[in-house]
């Protein structure tokens, strides 16, 4: 049975197509229309496979939008079926998610999990606002934290006070590399946080579009003293834990639209 | 043994009395991490801040917890839980009134009970020296903050033994004021000393009501002869009581309010220096403000969390320019 | 889909009435809601809960209106929002009774001493300020005597304002009166244990006032006592509050008032019964021991309630409830308007013997609350415990 796993987030939406693998997937820009924000990236995704999906799965913070889904679930459960998939050893998820980030430990599906109170600064959106108050693209980040060579110290919590931090830093004139490495250190420090609360078990997987910046793997690796895996396509983690929670689902005959 | 406090309703004469070293437990500018996986981020940063310091590295074997806000009751728990320190709490009564003074009497022999559990010994002598050098210690505190406030001095004197304090107090050299427009600057806990030297660079001469300040060593000493242990706890829930009004307290007749405004007549403005999430100090300030409007005063909410200076000093320089012009 | 109970139309029927006892009442206390009402009604002085009174705006979802009408006055943002609203509704001139004096327990919480000042120099009317020591661990011989000094303190001044005296019968007469409407109230709330439940946490956050307000009064006593008649009456008859009830959890903190209904259908969506919750409870401890001395009893149950004790004995309430009404998994409201409620939660998470959510929200105030977070965070768990 071919499945499709649409996680719509809260600044992209992904798609994938799958059978006993990934077929093909497509990543979109959200649009404020979130339903045709998932119809366009779920033919994007069949045109890219040449076959369209029996059974739908929708997830992220606009699951609900997704009227055609024949299954909604939340992103936390479809994160942990996804790393699992990806890696079997993984113990333990850390997706940093736009609005949300979270630390997951697994078992056969999740054991317990946490997430970022309302205003913490550990989120995916929290470094687009650093980074267009740096002025710098958010896909350079993990370049430039290459470079630091002293890490300036972000101390506040709040996306609002952090940000006038960096601004400060700019007028003292602090390297962009340095505040952007203290950056990085201050999300990881707030996942370290989260990850107290539950038992952070190896091996631990890093989801999400944030898992692509380098910078924010090197320090949670630091904080955290422990080395972190990152899947291949760590975005479309999500989608691909939906699609196989739903093909579980399907095949057990359930009908229901919640899990 | 180092005992920490975070009150300064603490009654520090027991816990040297006793042999220990009583130590102020002050946040810093170590960014918040290890501590939010135990107290959510709406508690202000001196919680957040000692908590995050004491499960990193403090010099610290255990901590009184004085009565004061609905933060710090929770914080006891929560510390003695996360550091596996002794925990001790010291319920100061939120009401001053001579009822509450016979209880205070009957916590304060309970704490000396407790700290002769944890190892400490208290004796007639040991606390009458300890009344007497605390008084010598506040009273040139005093003189020296009425001169010029020096916020190094004071936080580093609440890190020793009151006898090492008085040594350190001998050899500093009188600072002088530069003079400048005076402002009185209320408020909670002010742990960031930059902050405190802002004041002084944009050109005020400052006055303070802050927990960190002067509230530390205010006291009215009761005129009584000591005769024994006591008499000694009588001594001090009468010097306690008597302690700079702070909002955390219920008073007759308003008395917190009465010292602000005394405190802030020959003041040219005033500068609600306050912590995020600080309840007692935030309920107190609409009515205050109105009040010291009232009497001519210019009035500024500073707001901090951590702080960023540069944002903070065009705050403060704009003030003095409202002053001044 | 959420099944109203008829109580709720006695409920509504008796706080109307309760509320215009006060515009006669020859004497008024503001009263917080941990405070020992009984001597007021003992005395016939009309007592008026500023929280209750908050706490329905917020259900109307006008709290956070009047909230904002605090904060232009310069009330922080950060501040309780029972209080802001409360404040916001007394510049506004909003219909409430006039107080003749005021009277605040600081065993829910020591912000009603800051609150009740605010409202004590609006009003120029004198303050009653009953200071109960926190019970971390245990409860000593010098917190009872200290508030049972109070306690005839406080006596002494109503009389004075009010030129009535209390006589120590009535007194008696007035806490068998409570104790018995306590004793209604939690048989009420134990129906919960039925299986499935023939009521959630919902229908106890909306009929609680009778017991907050009127206690001490014959009222509670019939009310609740009907409540329960109608609660046995849906068992009897098989009905459940909550369709094909599959999962039950209990609630902790103050409910989110602007979002019962939401809550309510939410869970009844999922099959998911809120069978039970630590806030309603927290009225079920107050059953004064029969003592002698009636002050001295009265001091130490007033002491020795749910928010005014360390987080052993919070957890073990806890565990206690979870065991009593057989729950699944526990919902945590972090509430940023009540610290003492709310600090804490964490080290309890690791203490409770079953698996816990913790959301992040606020009593009154609508603009904390985001609902697609908390959706996120609830759906997870229940997918969790399945």
């Amino acid at each position: 049975m071919i499945v499709a796993g649409i996680d719509v987030g809260s600044l992209t939406a992904k798609c994938v197509l799958f059978e006993e693998k990934v077929i093909a997937y497509s990543i979109a820009k959200v649009t404020p229309d979130l339903e045709n924000t998932a119809k366009a990236v779920y033919s994007d995704a069949v045109k890219k496979a040449g076959v369209s999906a029996e059974y739908i799965v929708a997830t992220g913070y606009g699951r609900n939008k997704v009227s055609f889904a024949n299954l909604k679930v939340t992103e936390i459960t479809c994160h942990a079926f996804g790393a699992k998939s990806i890696f079997p050893s993984c113990r333990t998820v850390i997706d940093i998610g736009g609005q949300d980030s979270k630390v997951i430990a697994v078992e056969n599906g999740v054991k317990n999990f946490v997430m970022n109170d309302k205003c913490a600064a550990g989120t995916g959106r929290f470094l687009e606002v650093m980074a267009s108050a740096l002025n710098v693209d958010v896909s350079k980040l993990g370049e430039l934290d290459e470079k630091a060579d002293k890490p300036v110290n972000i101390s506040s919590t709040c996306t609002v006070f952090a940000e006038s931090e960096v601004v400060s830093y700019i007028a003292q004139g602090e390297k962009v590399e340095n505040i952007v490495a203290g950056l990085h250190n201050a999300i990881a420090s707030r996942i370290a946080a989260m990850a107290k609360r539950i038992d952070l078990k190896p091996d631990v997987v890093l989801t999400g579009g944030v898992a692509k910046n380098k910078g924010v793997k090197r320090a949670l690796e630091e904080i955290l003293q422990i080395k972190i895996l990152v899947p291949e396509e760590p975005q479309i983690v999500g989608a691909i834990g939906a699609a196989i929670v739903g093909k579980n689902y399907a095949s057990r005959g359930r009908k229901s639209e919640r899990f | 043994m180092r005992v920490g406090y975070l009150c300064t309703f603490t009654p520090k004469e027991l816990i040297d009395a006793a042999g220990f070293t009583p130590v102020r437990i002050l946040a810093d500018s170590t960014p918040i991490s290890l501590a939010s996986a135990h107290i959510q981020s709406y508690a202000c940063i001196q919680a957040r801040g000692s908590l995050e310091k004491a499960l990193r590295k403090i010099d610290v074997d255990a901590v009184v917890f004085t009565r004061s806000c609905d933060t710090l009751m929770r914080l006891a728990d929560i510390w003695e839980i996360a550091t596996k320190m002794k925990v001790y709490s010291f319920e100061f009564p939120t009401k001053i009134d001579s009822t509450s003074k016979n209880f205070l009497i009957s916590e304060i022999a309970e704490l000396a009970k407790k700290l002769e559990e944890w190892g400490g010994k208290i004796t007639f002598d040991s606390l009458k020296e300890s009344i007497e050098l605390y008084k010598l210690l506040e009273v040139e505190l005093a003189k020296i903050f009425d001169e010029k406030p020096d916020y190094e001095l004071l936080f580093k004197v609440q890190q020793m033994k009151v006898k090492d304090a008085l040594n350190e107090l001998k050899s500093r050299e009188q600072k002088k004021s530069k003079g400048g427009p005076k402002i009185l600057v209320t408020g909670s806990v002010c742990p960031f000393l930059d902050v405190m030297k802002l004041f002084e660079d944009v050109g005020f001469s400052v006055k303070d009501d802050l927990c960190t300040g002067t509230r530390f060593f205010t006291f009215k000493y009761p005129e009584m002869e000591l005769r024994s242990v006591e008499d000694c706890f009588r001594y001090l829930a009468e010097k306690y009581v008597s302690k700079a009004e702070c909002p955390t307290k219920h008073y007759e007749k308003d008395r917190r309010f009465e010292r602000v405004l005394e405190l802030a007549k020959d003041c040219d403005g005033v500068v609600f220096l306050l912590l995020k999430f600080c309840d007692p100090h935030f309920f107190d300030y609409p009515q205050l403000k109105q009040k010291l409007e009232e009497i001519g005063k210019k009035v500024l909410l500073l707001e901090l969390e951590f702080p960023v200076i540069e944002q903070l000093r065009t705050r403060i320089e704009a003030f003095y320019e409202v002053i001044m012009c | 889909m959420l099944k109203k109970m008829k109580s709720n139309e006695k409920m509504k029927q008796l706080m109307t009435n309760y509320y215009m006892m006060g515009f006669a009442s020859e004497h008024v206390s503001w009263i917080t809601s941990g405070a020992p009402v009984e001597i007021l009604y003992a005395m016939d002085i009309y007592p008026f809960y500023p929280e209750n009174h908050s706490a329905l705006f917020g259900a109307a979802k006008q709290g956070t209106y009047y909230a904002e009408v605090a904060e232009k006055l310069g009330f922080s943002r950060d501040l309780c929002s029972y209080a802001r609203c409360d404040i916001g509704c007394v510049v506004s001139s909003v219909n409430v009774p006039n107080p003749t004096f005021l009277f605040a327990c600081n065993n829910i919480c020591n912000t009603v001493v800051k609150w009740y000042e605010v409202l004590s120099r609006i009003y120029k009317v004198p303050l009653f300020f009953l200071d109960t020591p926190f019970v971390r661990k245990e409860l000593k011989e010098n917190y009872i005597r200290y508030v049972h000094d109070q306690l005839v303190e406080f006596i002494d001044f109503a009389e004075k304002i009010t030129g009535k005296e209390l006589s120590d019968l009535k007194l008696r007469k007035t806490l068998q009166l409570a104790l018995k409407g306590v004793k209604a109230y939690k048989d009420a709330l134990l129906m919960g244990r039925n299986k499935p439940s023939p009521l959630t946490a919902f229908d106890a956050f909306i009929n609680m006032a009778p017991i907050v307000c009127l206690r001490g009064t014959e009222y509670p006593i019939n009310f609740y006592e009907e409540m329960k008649l109608e609660l046995e009456d849906r068992v009897k008859k098989g009905i459940a509050a909550v369709d094909d009830e599959k999962i039950r959890l209990l609630w902790d903190n103050i409910p989110i008032w602007y979002r019962l209904k939401w809550l309510g259908e939410f869970f009844a969506s999922r099959n998911t019964c809120i069978v039970a919750d630590t806030y309603t409870n927290a009225w079920s401890w107050m059953i004064v021991k029969d003592k002698s001395n009636v002050l001295e009893s009265l001091a130490e149950t007033y002491i020795f309630i749910y928010l005014n004790v360390g987080i052993e004995h919070m957890a073990k309430a806890i565990n206690d409830l979870v065991n009593i009404y057989d729950v699944d998994g526990v919902v945590i409201h972090s509430n940023r308007s009540c610290k003492p409620y709310s600090f804490g939660q964490y080290e309890i998470q690791k203490m409770i013997e079953v698996p816990s959510v913790v959301i992040e929200a606020d009593m009154v105030d609508e603009r904390v609350f985001s609902e697609a977070q908390i959706v996120t965070r609830l759906e997870a768990f229940l997918e969790m415990l399945k």
